[in-house]
Parts: C-alpha cells; sequence; structure tokens
C-alpha cells in the first residue's frame, strides 16, 4: 500500500518537475544583443555617395545592400548548440533599426556561433511566410520561388554609371546559394539571466568581389537568378563576416 | 509474487501519470476559435492533395469569403483595373476564354495562355513552366508581373489594410483585424483550393452513381483515351503534371518554358502537361493558346511536329485516328466537362456585397 501511494505521489511531483522545468528555462535565458556593422576594405559602408575601389580595378557606389542572417546556434565548450527559435534576421543597411537585434540565449558559456547566410530550403518551400520571410520585404522571387539571401546594388564611378546588380539566391543543388558562417570567440562569453552581451557583428562588402572568384563588373554587371554566377558570388561572401566586438 | 505487486503498482500509478500529464497539457492557452472548420470534399478515389488545409491553413467560410473578395477586388491591380478574376472567369473555369494570352493592365499582352483554375490542391507547381512552387505564394507573381496587375505586394497589402470593408471581413477569418501578406494569400489559398471540380459526367460514371452511364462513343473513346493519351494525361485529374515538349512550332522564340526556371538546354520548349478537365470552357488550347477548336489539337497531335532536340519521345509516332476514333474520342473528352463546377454559386463575384458601402466610390461594381 505504502509502494503504491509513494509511487503515485512521486509520479505527480516528477510530471509538475518536468512542467516546472520547461518553464525554468524561459526565466534563465539572458540577451545577447548583436549590432551588425557593414564596412568596405575596412571602411565604413555609406550608402551613394561614397566610392570605394575594387581589387579588379573597377570603384563603385553602393546604394542597396541587405541579407538574411538566419538559424543562429551559439556553441557551449562542451559542443553543444542552442538554436535561437524562428530565427530570420533580414539586415538591411539602409534601415538602421534592421541592424540591431537581440536573441535570448539560455545561461551559459559560449566559445562560438554559427549561422546562415540566407533563408533555409525548407522556409523556400512553406509558402506564405510572415515577419523577416514576409514577400513585402522584396526579398522574394515571385517569377521562380525562392528567396533573395542577399542583395547588393549599385553604380560603377564611370562616365556611364552602369548600374550593377546582384539578387543572390537558390537553394537546391548545384544552385545552392545558402553558406554557414562559424565565428569563434577570442574569449568564451557568457550569458547570464538579466544581462545583455553586446556583440558587433562586421560584415566586409568587398568580400562579395573576390577570394575565390574575382568579379568583373564589365562581365557580370547583374546576376538576379539563380545559376553559377550566384553560386561563385556566395562562394565570395561566405567569408564576409567578423566579430569586431564583444562584451 | 512480487511480479504481481508490480503490475498491480504499474496498474495503479500508470492512470495517475497520464491524470497528471493531462492536468499540465491539457490547458493550452486560449486560442480564438472564429467558426468550425470546412472540409474539403474530393472523390475517395483521388490521392490526398498536395497542398492541405491542416493546421497551417484552416479552411473556415469567413476564410473562403475573404479569399474571394481578394481574388475579386480590381483595386490590387495598380490603377484598380484588373482582379484575378478578370481574367481568370468562373464560366471559362477559371481561364480567359477566347484569349490565346491575356490582356492584362493598360491592355498589354503576355506570352502565354491563362491556365483554368480547379483542383489546384493537387498541383505540386504552377504556371506553365512550374515557376512557383506553392499554392500560397502563387497569387504573387501575376500581382507584381508588370503586364499582368503591375503592383507591389507591399502596395497591395497597404490598400487592404487601408480599407474599412476588408477589417471587417479579416476578423471574421482571423479573429483580428491585422492584415499581412501571409493572411491574405492563405485566404486566397483557401478560395482557389476549394476550387475542386469532381462532378463531370466521367467523374459521376466513375463513382457508379445512378444514371450516370456512357454512351457507346463516349465508351469506346474512353478506350483510345487510355491508349494513346492517359500517359501524360493521366487519370483522373488527366495530367501526370510534368513539363512535356510536345512538337509545337515555338510561338514566341524567347519563350524557351520550363528551361526559364531549370536553365537546363534539356528542358527548352517543355511546359507543364494541362489537365483535360473543362476543355468545353477553357479553349483556346496550348501553351500559347494557338489552337481555338480541339479538333485542331488532334490535328496536331496527328500531323507532322517541329523536331527538337528535347521533343517528348511519344510525340515521335503521329496519332493515327479513323474518323469514327476522332469522334469518339473527342465524346469521351466531352465527358470531362464540368458544369457544376462553372455555376458553382460559392465561387461567384459578391464583392458588390463584401466591399460594400464604406467607400462607395473606391470600387467600381462590376
Amino acid at each position: 500500500m505504502t509502494i503504491k501511494w509513494t509511487a503515485a505521489i512521486l509520479s505527480v511531483c516528477i510530471c509538475f518537475a518536468v512542467a516546472t522545468g520547461v518553464r525554468a528555462q524561459y526565466t534563465t535565458n539572458g540577451k545577447l544583443s548583436v549590432h551588425v556593422q557593414n564596412v568596405f576594405n575596412g571602411a565604413p559602408l555609406m550608402l551613394n555617395d561614397r566610392a570605394y575601389g575594387l581589387t579588379a580595378g573597377d570603384s563603385i557606389f553602393i546604394s542597396a545592400y541587405k541579407f538574411y542572417v538566419s538559424n543562429i546556434r551559439l556553441v557551449n565548450a562542451e559542443g553543444k548548440e542552442v538554436e535561437e527559435p524562428e530565427s530570420y534576421h533580414l539586415v538591411n543597411e539602409a534601415r538602421s533599426s534592421s541592424k540591431t537585434f537581440d536573441i535570448d540565449v539560455p545561461e551559459g558559456r559560449y566559445i562560438s556561433m554559427r549561422f546562415m547566410i540566407g533563408v533555409d530550403s525548407l522556409h523556400n518551400v512553406s509558402g506564405a511566410q510572415t515577419d523577416a520571410l514576409d514577400p513585402v520585404n522584396a526579398m522574394f522571387w515571385d517569377w521562380n520561388t525562392g528567396y533573395i539571401m542577399a542583395k547588393l546594388e549599385g553604380r560603377r564611378n564611370d562616365p556611364e554609371q552602369t548600374e550593377f546588380s546582384f539578387h543572390i539566391g537558390g537553394f537546391a543543388g548545384a544552385n545552392n546559394t545558402l553558406r554557414w558562417v562559424t565565428l569563434r570567440f577570442a574569449t568564451p562569453i557568457t550569458i547570464k539571466a538579466g544581462f545583455s552581451t553586446e556583440m558587433v557583428l562586421k560584415t566586409d562588402v568587398a568580400e562579395w568581389f573576390k577570394t575565390p572568384n574575382m568579379i568583373y563588373l564589365d562581365k557580370t554587371p547583374v546576376v538576379t537568378m539563380e545559376g553559377a554566377d550566384a553560386v561563385r558570388i556566395a562562394d565570395n561572401y561566405a567569408d564576409m563576416f567578423s566579430l569586431n566586438h564583444v562584451e | 509474487m512480487w511480479s504481481k505487486k508490480f503490475v498491480r503498482i504499474v496498474k495503479f500509478v500508470m492512470p495517475c501519470f497520464l491524470l497528471a500529464l493531462l492536468f499540465i497539457y491539457a490547458c493550452p492557452p486560449e486560442i480564438a476559435r472564429p467558426e468550425k472548420q470546412w472540409q474539403l470534399h474530393y472523390p475517395d478515389s483521388w490521392s490526398e492533395p498536395v497542398y492541405k488545409f491542416d493546421k497551417n491553413n484552416k479552411l473556415t467560410k469567413a476564410g473562403f469569403e475573404l479569399g474571394r473578395t481578394l481574388f475579386y477586388d480590381r483595386r490590387l491591380s495598380r490603377n484598380g483595373t484588373i482582379s484575378c478574376g478578370s481574367c481568370h472567369q468562373q464560366f471559362a473555369a477559371f481561364a480567359h476564354i477566347d484569349h490565346p494570352t491575356s490582356h492584362g493592365i493598360d491592355n498589354k499582352l503576355g506570352t502565354r495562355n491563362t491556365p483554368p483554375l480547379f483542383n489546384l490542391n493537387w498541383q505540386p507547381a504552377f504556371f506553365w513552366d512550374g515557376a512557383v512552387n506553392h499554392l500560397e505564394v502563387q497569387p504573387i507573381s501575376p500581382m507584381q508581373n508588370p503586364v499582368e496587375m503591375d503592383e507591389t505586394l507591399a502596395n497591395v497589402v497597404d490598400k487592404v489594410a487601408g480599407d474599412t470593408a476588408y477589417k471587417r471581413l479579416f476578423k471574421a477569418a482571423y479573429g483580428d483585424e491585422k492584415v499581412n501578406s501571409q493572411r491574405m494569400l492563405k485566404a486566397l489559398a483557401q478560395f482557389m483550393g476549394m476550387m475542386v471540380s469532381c462532378n463531370s459526367k466521367y467523374d459521376k460514371v466513375m463513382r457508379k452513381e445512378i444514371g450516370a452511364e456512357f454512351t457507346q462513343s463516349e465508351a469506346n473513346g474512353l478506350v483510345i483515351f487510355r491508349n494513346k493519351c492517359a500517359s501524360c494525361h493521366k487519370e483522373p485529374l488527366f495530367t501526370d503534371y510534368t513539363y512535356r515538349n510536345n512538337g509545337l512550332t515555338p510561338k514566341f522564340k524567347t519563350d524557351s518554358g520550363r528551361a526559364v526556371i531549370t536553365k537546363q538546354p534539356g528542358d527548352i520548349y517543355k511546359f507543364r502537361v494541362p489537365s483535360l478537365r473543362n476543355l468545353k470552357y477553357t479553349w483556346p488550347y496550348m501553351h500559347d493558346g494557338r489552337f481555338n477548336e480541339l479538333e485542331q489539337v488532334l490535328d496536331h497531335y496527328a500531323g507532322e511536329k517541329f523536331r527538337s532536340a528535347t521533343m517528348d519521345p511519344a510525340m515521335q509516332m503521329r496519332l493515327y485516328l479513323t474518323a469514327t476514333e476522332r469522334k469518339d474520342l473527342l465524346a469521351f473528352l466531352g465527358t470531362l466537362n464540368d458544369k457544376e463546377f462553372v455555376k458553382d454559386e460559392r465561387f461567384k463575384d459578391l464583392t458588390g456585397q463584401t466591399l460594400q458601402s464604406d467607400h462607395p466610390h473606391s470600387f467600381d461594381k462590376k
């Protein structure tokens, strides 16, 4: 009899423990505040007004720069990953509010972070999405379903002011432009409940045009569909991210 | 002895466990349930649809009606002249009758024949080249196409959000008045997805309904159809949804069909195999609307093809039919017309009622 009752009470307790445990997870989250800083060869990026030199000899003005950061994960010392739920952020150089975003992260010590440049293939085939993935953001191809992972537009600093336009997309097979980025923290960061840890995530736009593939704007001024050119540029910008500063 | 006792304990403990679990999980946050879910009805013999009205997009009467209002609202185009329903007319099984290619905004012409709309939940990809992979995002394309409605999705959302009549419709469908593209597109998917055409004579014969029987000519035609056509126009939807080059001489040389999307030379001049349902209402035929008569279509299959590297192997042989066989085949194809579908009251344009009064002049009633 006693065993019966003990077991019964124990089972109820376990259930409550599980339930409160789930809740407890939410209360031990701290914040990681990400500030995106876009540069061109180290110089701050300014839309429209400033000319930037390319390794290929050209000089360009940039008028629009947008990209998705998605599926953000933090990795702790044991290699365990915590993933931000619904992790989709659209960074738009022209909209300063889009360059700062907060992520809820469970308390702990983390040694690196991983994320994707672009929108994972699942969300390219799942119909109407909302918020960062809302097609009203003009990062969506209506004529060949799929998200534009990253966009760079501008003009060459030449007498004709020739425009260039890179809309990089494609999520499947050989046309896949999704790129994972892994960044190690110089020193492990500690996330504490009730505290916000600040991080500066830097992108260098100059990387779009070089390593491993030189992009010559006289030959390739427009890449607005999936294919080999888009893949070449995605390979270039895959390493444009760096961590400037964590505190 | 011990094991018996153990079983007794387990027997007692398990319900306790379940009861406790129930206590924890049976209290989800209150979800607004505006109304009971509608059902999508289709014949038992059909496969499960590709696009389902599940928790992702629950089918409701109010959602369907919101979708219908959007479908017929011409203000969704840049200058308020073209709605989805302008080129997708119910009496034409939601194709554009007598128009090889439709005239969109400012009377601009496209290069492809407006496809009819029915049984879309079974269709894995949309447009003649399979450009769009999901029913929900399909409407964005005609809205933004410069020769169709020529409006940005963002502007469409703004127009709808700024209209008081829509506030009522969104509230009825979603429990609150919030307007966004996702809600609009899911409502449109409900309206279009409900367009199930499955009440043709063929369907009734297949369901063995009382009084439904093929004539001798139609029955002969079915046999011919199954021998000569069914490899691409697969029953019961009368398409296998593949892309094929049926040997038409290219009319718009720049339109390479499926290759526009895949960039593969092997896909040049391939277009989606269309359904053969409702042919009576959906003329002209082919991706560029070049044939007004079914007889011309059969003439094409019976005649010399435009031979290119991508021509479908099935087109190598000419379709040989005697005059009687041809008559029988056409008789059978006639059994695929679904009169109930083109007259279904649910799909009629009621924007005059649903959008009335709030802005009497902003909506130009048809």
